[in-house]
């Protein structure tokens, strides 16, 4: 099989001098402050654990430190990509890597990196390659991720010898940006939907069922809702791929990315702005928004859909957003909290108390969502 | 920290042949002589006792072997199992050692040749007993009447949904009361049985207490709540010191209040369900009582009620009139019907009745009592050996004799996973352990539990197994990846479980899916 290598340097740098990332300038910072790399190290320990798969496995890699360096040391076989990085390794240094790999046909791109590698090459390949992540960066918030180097290893072990019982998921690209300037967080965004292979190491018999079939709850729900529609209401998803089950359902393609709108059984708007849906809400004043929950972290609004903001729930009501997810994605969230950041205490604060997730047709899971208390921020703030 | 030997174990491997596969044509067990013709010349041939359209027009396939390759066969079979003549902590299902004395006493004629259709007047001595055990299940929950009807726990569950349903109907309001709620780490078959029934189900998560929040349920009750179903302490351990509360909230709202007791063992004799406000309960004779389980059956799940829902019990039912007599009672015109045959699995019934007397109850405490100590020192001992934690270690209140660990540690730093160590743990005679109900939301759980049947030694290797397999983890993966090395087959590819392409439970099955197997 020919496997994408690429291994970002900096990677990780970031974390243990308390910066909170290496993207542009903070890596000088992070050199200042004295960071060594890991990241290699990382994919050192992953192609390690593999090294018995040398006969079954060419890497196609940048020449160097980005890749080729480790892979020639522990003696597998290279194809070399026809460049290589100059000085400290970029971010378009790596998007460039990832588009030859997509040129010249790799099965999968091994990375090493956090969520700023995986948004850089996912900005390239899309979800035309899967990406499988060794975890090296300060973030990694992102589904591509997996729990360890090791288990990086097993599960390019097991996509490589068996194929056919390795399933491959779509999963969620997010990324947390910092803020130079403020050295402030800025929201998640959420950048789109990638492939990558899934961990049968991790839940063997009892997860590989959901794994090959998807969650047949929220397949099922998603028959059922759409089969419930009428033609006169206006309907509302928002991003991820639970809500966007519901436009499979009935037939239509919607933008899995952003907000669509069906109405008479049509969709009438694609991925909309926030103005966009305030229009359409002054022509259907009853309109029924449904919401997914982010896996790993429970947030229902705030988060790669801003969009959906305060103003456009106070005029769909908030009876009317109706919350759907997976049973086991609930079921990951402990304490079971969902959360909602609209910059805009007064709605937040109606939001707040519980709310049923529906998980399967007449199933649901009541959970909470938490406001921060804003007041105590703002004076941790000063 | 290890003064244990580990067992130099190696189970059976006899790798015989399918009993279809066995044999020779013409063998037979026993030869009988044929009827002298004294008898056939009055009652004729003996095929011809059958009515002709009820006679088979061929032979059965069945495979023709002498009793001794019989016996040999079924012999060797028992023998590559583990039996549960090993040491099993299998958590949820409290094991308990069957005492010989009550196998014995229910293969007795008197137990195995009765009918249920007998004369009452010569089965009561049964009845008594059956009376009986009703009356310390009482004792024991608080309740009015027990009915030994359902199969199983989940039969139990069932049967309570199935009350849920008639009770709302009886007062004109099922249409309206819908909902049943539950919480997420109860006993699978609440949600399940519910739903089997008509309700929608809402589900209370797990809170930073170790149960759901007061709080939650105040949000989930409406008028469209039929019933509560829930286990304290569910799998997680901890006992929810609100659950009087809970009752309230619920019993105001109008909805009915179920107590599912699988997880009893730590509170036997320390609580009553129907002083803490509940409307019925559960109890499973095969696990905490001291029956048998037999892989799914025969079981039994005793169900108990309050004096207000006795008329939607399942019947027959067992009575005893003012002159000491025991009677079978007909179901009346409000009850639910039958959940399973007649008046329950009684022979699982006798055994439990006659470990229940045995213990008495100061017995039944000791024991609680014993298996909260045995858990919490396993705890101890449990969370010394690195790579395991407690299953949400941040709840720091006591579990009581049961609870969730993870090996996530473990299998972050080396790969395995409990999938692995489970197997790997096999070969050392000791039985697969129990993982978690789904979903998992511990990452590679196990659930131990080490109820008062256990000694301190069977403990104690057990726990020594596991740190030497995660000890193993660390130093060789690949062997507990591979394993089991000792075991009667080898590691076996999962992939195909959830194929029913390549299931065959059935002779006819696997010669259909197999054919090249057959020949």
């Amino acid at each position: 099989m020919r496997i994408g290598l690429i291994i970002n340097p900096i990677a990780g740098m970031g974390g243990k001098v308390g910066l909170h990332g290496t993207d542009g300038d903070l890596y000088l910072k992070a050199q200042e402050l004295g960071a060594l790399p890991f990241s290699r190290d990382r994919a050192l320990e992953t192609l390690s654990s593999i090294i018995d798969l040398k006969d079954k496995i060419v890497f196609v890699t940048p020449q160097g430190v980005m890749g080729s360096e480790i892979a020639s040391t522990l003696g597998f076989v290279t194809e070399l990509l026809n460049y290589s990085s100059q000085g400290v390794a970029s971010s378009a240094d790596t998007k460039r890597a990832a588009q030859e790999m997509l040129n010249s046909g790799v099965d999968l791109i091994l990375f090493s990196g956090g969520d700023g590698t995986a948004r850089d090459i996912f900005e390239v390949v899309g979800d035309r390659t899967p990406m499988l992540g060794i975890p090296a960066g300060v973030k990694m918030r992102s589904g591509v991720f997996s729990f360890s180097p090791l288990s990086a290893g097993e599960l390019l072990r097991r996509f490589v010898v068996t194929p056919e019982i390795t399933p491959i998921h779509r999963v969620e690209i997010l990324d947390v940006v910092l803020d130079s300037v403020e050295n402030a967080w800025l929201p998640d965004e959420f950048f789109g939907v990638a492939l990558a292979p899934f961990s049968q190491a991790y839940l063997q018999m009892a997860k590989s069922v959901s794994s090959a079939r998807g969650d047949a709850g929220i397949d099922a729900l998603a028959q059922e809702l759409a089969s419930s529609m009428d033609a006169l209401s206006l309907y509302l998803f928002g991003p991820g791929t639970t809500t966007h089950k519901i436009l499979v359902a009935m037939g239509l393609a919607g933008d899995v990315r952003g907000v669509d709108a069906v109405f008479g059984n049509q969709i009438i708007g694609r991925d909309l702005s926030e103005k966009e849906i305030l229009e359409l809400l002054k022509e259907h004043p009853n309109a029924i928004l449904f919401l997914g929950v982010i896996g790993g972290q429970g947030f229902l609004l705030g988060r790669g859909n801003q969009q959906v903001s305060s103003k456009v729930i106070e005029a769909v009501k908030p009876t009317n957003v109706i919350l759907i997810s997976s049973a086991d994605k609930i079921g990951r969230l402990f304490p079971p909290h969902l959360h909602v950041d609209l910059g805009d205490g007064r709605m937040e604060s109606l939001l707040a108390g519980y709310h049923q997730v529906l998980v399967a047709p007449g199933r649901s899971i009541m959970c909470q969502i938490v406001v921060p208390d804003r007041c105590q921020q703002e004076s941790i703030a000063v | 920290m290890t003064t244990i030997k580990l067992k130099n174990y190696h189970a059976a491997s006899w790798d015989e042949p399918l009993v279809m596969q066995m044999g020779s044509p013409g063998r037979r067990g026993a030869i009988l002589p044929s009827t002298e013709s004294g008898i056939s010349d009055v009652v004729g041939e003996a095929k011809n006792l059958v009515s002709p359209n009820m006679q088979r027009q061929s032979l059965p396939i069945l495979p023709e072997l002498s009793e001794f390759e019989v016996e040999k066969h079924y012999i060797h079979l028992s023998q590559q199992t583990m039996g549960m003549m090993g040491v099993s902590l299998f958590g949820t299902c409290t094991m308990k050692y069957n005492p010989r004395v009550t196998e014995n006493l229910v293969y007795q004629p008197f137990v195995a040749q009765l009918h249920p259709f007998q004369h009452e007047d010569t089965l009561q001595g049964t009845l008594e007993i059956v009376y009986r055990f009703d009356e310390l299940l009482r004792e024991l929950s608080g309740m009015s009447k027990f009915v030994f009807q359902a199969g199983g726990g989940a039969d139990a569950a069932y049967t309570q949904a199935c009350i849920t349903r008639a009770y709302h109907a009886s007062r004109g309001e099922l249409a309206i009361r819908n909902e049943i709620i539950t919480t997420a780490q109860a006993h699978p078959s609440s949600p399940a049985t519910a739903a089997a029934a008509g309700f929608k189900v809402i589900t209370l998560p797990l809170e930073a207490d170790g149960y759901a929040s007061v709080e939650a349920l105040r949000a989930a009750v409406s008028p469209r709540t039929a019933a509560l179903m829930v286990n304290n302490p569910d799998d997680i351990g901890i006992y929810n010191p609100h659950i009087k509360e809970w009752v309230d909230i619920v019993h105001e709202a109008g909805g009915l209040c179920f107590y599912d007791h699988a997880n009893f063992n730590g509170l036997m004799t320390r609580i009553r369900a129907a002083e803490l406000g509940f409307d019925a309960c559960m109890f499973m004779l095969h696990k905490t009582f001291g029956g048998p389980k037999g892989g799914g059956g025969p079981a039994v799940g005793a169900y108990g009620c309050t004096e207000a829902l006795i008329p939607f019990l399942p019947g027959p039912t067992i009575g005893k009139n003012d002159a000491g007599k025991f009677f079978i009672e007909k179901e009346g015109p409000l009850s639910i019907g039958r959940v399973r045959e007649f008046w329950g699995n009684v022979p699982v019934v006798i055994r439990a009745y006659a470990w229940t007397r045995a213990m008495g109850a100061a017995g039944l405490r000791d024991a609680a009592n014993i298996s909260v100590l045995a858990n919490n020192y396993m705890e101890k001992r449990l969370l010394e050996i690195p790579g395991i934690t407690k299953g949400l270690p941040e709840l720091t209140k006591r579990r009581l004799e049961m609870t969730r660990y993870s090996l996530g540690a473990l299998t972050a730093d080396t790969g395995v996973s409990t999938l692995d160590v489970q197997n790997r743990m096999t070969d050392f005679g000791v039985d697969a352990y129990w993982l978690s109900h789904e979903p998992w939301f511990i990452p590679e759980p196990f659930t131990p539990e080490a109820g008062e049947l256990w000694s301190i030694e069977d403990i104690d290797y057990w726990i020594d197994v596991l740190a030497h397999v995660c000890q193993e983890a660390r130093t060789n993966p690949d062997l507990v990846k591979t394993s089991p090395h000792n075991q009667v087959v080898h590691k076996m590819d999962g992939s195909g479980l959830n194929d029913p392409k390549k299931w065959a439970t059935t002779w006819r099955a696997y010669q259909r899916k197999y054919p090249a197997s057959n020949k």
